[in-house]
């Protein structure tokens, strides 16, 4: 049997909006290696703060990121996992990343070496996608 | 019967390193997936004598 779930817009942008609400004030978007998890993400291979309010509301089920500040002393690895987090390092939602629209080959993962800058802009996160 | 899982989500970002060595910039769009995780869970074992079977 499989089951399909249809949610409202409006219910996609409250599920959204509920999630990010968790990362509270000064949250911030760390990217990890593989391994770890979302009670446990592991090592940070860069840190980057986001603005006091992290996400704007949510519209049609999806949320923008406000201003993102860079990490521009990474400390390095091969980065897999995404997660926002609480100023207190607590993560409240991790995903898997890869590239989607480059053409550079990243077979082997993104290669962040010690010292390099990261920066991020346009994140937008989905909490429902129907 | 097939798994039921749970709701998809998404999300997307560019993500932009510049090189220390070089500073060269190199810039990605990327695409995050939520995990999965199992949680584990221990069943005791029964001790001699003992059934993990529900009593009729």
């Amino acid at each position: 049997m499989s089951a399909t779930v249809t949610h409202s817009t409006d219910a996609r942008s409250a599920a959204t909006d509920a999630v990010l609400s968790l990362i509270g004030a000064s949250g911030k978007l760390v990217f990890n290696p593989t391994g770890g998890s979302v009670a446990s993400p592991g090592t940070a291979i860069a840190t980057l703060p986001f603005s006091a309010t992290a996400f704007a509301p949510a519209a049609n089920g999806t949320a923008t990121a406000n201003a993102i500040t860079s990490d521009t002393n990474a400390v390095g690895g091969t980065v897999a996992f995404a997660t926002f987090q609480t100023s207190g390092g607590a993560a409240k939602v991790r995903c898997a990343v890869a590239a989607s629209g480059s053409d550079i080959n990243m077979s082997n993962g993104l290669v962040v070496a010690a010292g390099d800058a990261v920066s991020c802009s346009a994140l937008t996160y989905t909490a429902l996608s129907q | 019967m097939s798994d039921i899982k749970g709701p998809p989500a998404d999300m997307t970002f560019t993500i932009t390193v510049t090189r220390k060595d070089t500073g060269k910039q190199e810039t990605y769009q990327m695409e995050g997936f939520l995990v999965d995780e199992t949680i584990e869970a221990t069943i005791p074992t029964p001790h001699e004598g003992e059934s993990q079977c529900p009593q009729q």
